[in-house]
């Protein structure tokens, strides 16, 4: 009985804490304060170049060894870190969208983010400053 | 691993550079004629920089062993196969102004000169016959619109007769091509090409060379200039565990009755011609790294005055394993046939290949 309430409580909570489980967003001067998932998702996977403000869309990645990279590629893609650098590489080598910027850790990811306008990261391991975080609709 | 490693300011430039390389053994059996090949590949050194926030450069220098060579390996050719600059003005349109691959079908599109990226060992049998590789001009371009992601390109730049330098002639090749991306990791795409081939020879951006043109000085060979017409149709999508490429084009090439009036006469009876090429690629996964294909090839062309006549077909079941995402390997068995009555006659032997490719990153 405690078992099967336990997973109707899992149950119940799993859609509040998807984005817990997928890191928190942030973003430094993109136009908005919030997207939507589905959005948050397609701009991981290369399909925006501009936001709607003119900025540049600068996509800021923790380092393929990391542990994030493979949450954040199981998020964007459904598929393995392994998947989501052949991705990248196959996007930038046709010349349809800028490089992303790969660094060692989310402390860099953070702080790349703070100093650059356009720049969208993902954090999962560290809380980034309310003033950078965005919120998904 | 990183694709860049890069920490600057968003107004310095960020600039990448990478290396796609492959080298290549293969062994043929044509009745009872037998060969063995180890060869060198191509050196592909692509940079790519954004140089402000909406101004970027691209570019790829090749260099390759010049296969007529053969054994000696001593002389290399050196090529830049691409080199532009995009300026994105917003998400619908982009101008880039440069050498670019002519964005006709995804493989041309898509791939470049990466074989890192090449689902099969070779590029499909069009490219060599029909496919105007480059192209050296102003293109527009436009991604990622709306729910399905539309694309579109157009591009008017040097035509196939034209070389890196010059063109030398008022008229231009017209490209239009445009796509949408229905899921993640899918294409599907349709286009038009349009150009005029002079003295019926092409230069540089072609890729149309070696045994299928009517050789110059042959009773075959017309010296005219040629109306050129391609149209292709690309669908590939990549899910779950399957991945699928298909590449077909239709290609009308005839006299051009603006620039030989007289000639409409003696030649009319050609008309145009009615040139296809069809390739497919299945390929399944299995486990993270390891994909197993099957993959057809066929063309077919009759009364063309650039390319001789022929038909052919080519079968071939092949294996990839990827050791990372920068080195693989490919094995790949391969069936030649085809049907006799045409200039070429069809072919008939057996080949294996084996690709080892990679990309190197600084």
């Amino acid at each position: 009985m405690k078992q099967l309430l336990l997973l109707l409580l899992l149950a119940a909570t799993t859609p509040l804490l998807s984005w817990a489980q997928n890191g928190v967003p942030i973003g430094n001067d993109i136009g908005t304060e919030s997207l939507t998932d589905k959005k948050l998702k397609s701009i991981f996977l290369g399909n925006k170049s501009l936001w709607n403000n003119g900025n540049n869309v600068i996509v800021v990645l923790p380092s393929s060894n990391s542990s994030s990279f493979e949450s954040l590629a199981e998020w964007a893609l459904g598929l393995s870190g392994f998947e989501y650098q052949k991705h990248w590489l196959s996007l930038v080598f046709q010349g349809r969208i800028n490089a992303p910027v790969f660094l060692k850790d989310e402390a860099e990811v953070i702080e790349y983010v703070a100093n650059h306008p356009g720049a969208i990261g993902i954090i999962y391991s560290s809380t980034p400053p309310e003033g950078l975080q965005l919120t998904v609709k | 691993m990183a694709l860049s490693q890069a920490v600057c300011k968003a107004q310095e430039p960020v600039t990448q550079f990478q290396m796609f390389g492959h080298f290549t053994a293969s062994a043929e059996q044509e009745e009872d004629d037998q060969k063995s090949d180890f060869s060198l590949g191509e050196h592909d050194f692509f940079v790519q920089s954004r140089i402000t926030p909406r101004i970027s450069f691209l570019s790829e220098t090749v260099v390759a062993p010049l296969s007529s060579m053969g054994h000696s390996a001593a002389d290399f050719k050196v090529s830049i196969e691409r080199a532009r600059i995009k300026y994105q003005y917003r998400e619908w349109l982009s101008f880039i102004v440069g050498k670019m691959h002519s964005p006709v079908n995804y493989w041309n599109d898509v791939y470049h000169h990466g074989r890192l990226f090449f689902p099969t060992i070779d590029r499909p049998k069009a490219f060599g016959l029909s496919i105007p590789i480059h192209s050296l001009g102003l293109r527009l371009q436009g991604q990622n619109i709306g729910k399905l992601n539309f694309g579109y390109d157009l591009v008017i730049g040097n035509g196939m007769s034209s070389n890196d330098v010059t063109d030398g002639t008022l008229q231009k090749s017209l490209t239009a091509a445009v796509h949408i991306k229905p899921w993640e990791r899918s294409r599907i795409g349709i286009s038009a090409y349009r150009d005029i081939i002079y003295g019926n020879m092409v230069g540089a951006h072609a890729g149309h060379a070696g045994t299928y043109h009517h050789p110059m000085g042959s009773s075959s060979f017309y010296t005219g200039d040629l109306d050129f017409e391609l149209y292709c149709f690309s669908f590939y999508k990549n899910q779950g565990r399957w991945e699928t490429l298909i590449e077909a084009t239709y290609n009308r090439t005839g006299v051009n009755k603006d620039t030989h009036p007289d000639l409409i006469n003696g030649l009319d009876s050609l008309d145009k011609s009615n040139n296809t090429t069809f390739y497919a690629y299945v390929g399944r996964k299995f486990g993270e790294r390891n994909r197993l294909y099957l993959l057809f090839d066929h063309s077919h062309y009759q009364d063309d005055l650039h390319i001789k006549s022929h038909q052919q077909f080519k079968f071939g079941l092949g294996h990839q394993h990827e050791f990372s995402p920068f080195f693989k390997s490919q094995v790949q068995v391969e069936r030649y046939t085809g049907s006799d009555g045409y200039l070429i006659p069809g072919d008939n032997k057996w080949e294996v290949k084996l690709r080892i490719a990679y990309c190197l990153i600084g």
